[in-house]
């Protein structure tokens, strides 16, 4: 059976990187032990600092855990989608809290949101940019 | 008629002067528009940097045209020949003239502080709730969505933000064209530029057309940027366009700053997308940087060092007509 974190509602807290790697690694697979979490992070840590980033995940009531033999298996006691929707509504709680304060921030989007753009003019173009690519390659043999 | 003292009527002079100078450039700038506009729609598909700085010099040309004249008329006319001996009378128009002057100035430095208040305010949050991760030789934001797909916020120090959607659909060489585009602005000192928009406050079409058509303009100019040329690069970077257009999207995660700007495009949705990835699909190259505004400038500060002590006593002249 899994065990919960006595205090689960701590989960708002923010995640360090690590933290967020580890949680990418444990929502991937479903479950994992300390030793399966350290193989696959990208950058080679010690055992012992997954196994505290794992517990700190469990006491924030990120993730559940179960024994099974002498090592503890975890798994996410909040889905990613949860998770996201609970940080958007904290990100847009902190920065659209006052009236129209984004409509004078200084940003450059590679692509404008407020459009909502047809699916079958996407498909269009998708189109129109690997028929570019092969018509390239094409060229890039013969030459 | 009301009596002041020196400095009150230099303050009078400069802000009546800039502001009549700032209304009649407003004026001829609404005027010039149409024709600006289609000399801009001219040179886009070739010169999209060119044809955006041309859109820009003349929308901000009220505001040129206010620094200039007090800059170099009324203030040093003002200073070397009006005698500084005792208060003198000025007319009620020429204060009604000053006090709307003044106001005008104070709103766009309100506006420029709150822009960047609100810059300030966004940053915070990205360097709070988002992730530090490097994409290439980029360093990034990675924030949670939703917020703008993919952005570079600030004038100074500005910041690189990814969406967590867009950082975990788009493949790295995509993250990089589209970094790579963000960076184009930062090189054109493209949200520095918004903000002397912000400080050019004008009513009427003509000017949100300008502004409409320079946003454009600056990303099809960091578009021909990022690509530089390079055909495979720019076929990225249409993908990248189209794979961000593909993000599911939040109501609030529209871009900010161009929010007012297009969402006025509705009647035309899509058609800019289709327009950069169409010229994407046939990149030219670059137009090489060229600074001519480096021989205009020393030009025009020569020819200002020649005929400035010769205009003083005509300036002189307008501005106790403006006072009286």
């Amino acid at each position: 059976m899994f065990s919960t974190a006595p205090s689960a509602a701590a989960a708002d807290a923010i995640l360090g990187p690590l933290e967020s790697r580890v949680m990418e690694i444990v929502w991937r697979n479903s479950e994992a032990n300390v030793r399966q979490v350290a193989a696959l992070l990208p950058e080679p840590l010690a055992y012992t600092t997954v196994m505290t980033t794992l517990d700190r995940l469990y006491k924030k009531g990120l993730l559940e855990r179960r024994k099974k033999s002498r090592a503890f298996i975890y798994a996410p006691r909040v889905s990613r989608a949860q998770w996201l929707r609970r940080r958007a509504g904290e990100f847009v709680a902190n920065f659209f809290a006052t009236p129209h304060p984004e409509r004078e921030a200084l940003l450059s989007c590679l692509l404008d949101a407020v459009e909502q753009y047809d699916a079958a003019l996407l498909d269009d173009l998708s189109q129109q940019i690997r028929d570019k690519r092969r018509q390239m390659e094409r060229e890039a043999e013969r030459t | 008629m009301i009596e002041l003292p020196y400095w009150a009527r230099l303050l009078c002079a400069c802000a009546a002067s800039g502001l009549v100078c700032y209304a009649a450039a407003a004026v001829l700038s609404a005027l010039g528009t149409p024709w600006i506009l289609r000399r801009a729609q001219h040179r886009a598909a070739r010169q999209p940097a060119r044809a955006a700085l041309t859109v820009l010099v003349w929308r901000l040309l009220p505001l040129l045209a206010a620094v200039f004249a007090v800059t170099f008329l009324s203030l040093p006319s003002f200073l070397l020949l009006e005698s500084q001996d005792g208060a003198e009378a000025v007319g009620r128009l020429c204060c009604l003239l000053a006090v709307a002057g003044l106001t005008l100035t104070c709103g766009s430095l309100t506006r420029m502080v709150r822009a960047g208040f609100a810059t300030w305010r966004f940053g915070r949050c990205a360097g709070r709730e988002g992730e530090r991760r490097r994409v290439g030789e980029h360093w990034v934001r990675v924030l949670p969505a939703p917020a703008p797909s993919m952005a570079l916020a600030g004038a100074w120090r500005p910041l690189l933000t990814v969406s967590y959607p867009a950082f975990s659909t788009l493949s790295r060489q995509q993250l990089e064209a589209g970094l790579d585009h963000e960076r184009a602005h930062l090189r054109s000192g493209d949200n520095l530029k918004r903000l002397l928009l912000l400080a050019t406050p004008v009513p009427g079409g003509a000017h949100r057309s300008l502004n409409r058509a320079w946003a454009r303009l600056a990303e099809w100019a960091a578009d021909d940027q990022a690509a530089a040329g390079d055909p495979h690069r720019s076929l990225l970077l249409a993908s990248t366009l189209i794979a961000v257009a593909r993000l599911p999207i939040a109501p609030a995660a529209s871009c900010p700053s161009l929010a007012p700007l297009l969402s006025t495009l509705d009647g035309e949705r899509g058609r800019d997308l289709v327009e950069r990835v169409q010229r994407l699909l046939s990149p030219h190259a670059a137009a090489p940087a060229r600074r001519s505004w480096l021989p205009a400038l020393a030009a025009a500060a020569l020819t200002a060092a020649v005929l400035l002590p010769a205009t003083q006593h005509l300036t002189h002249a307008l501005l106790e007509h403006l006072l009286r």
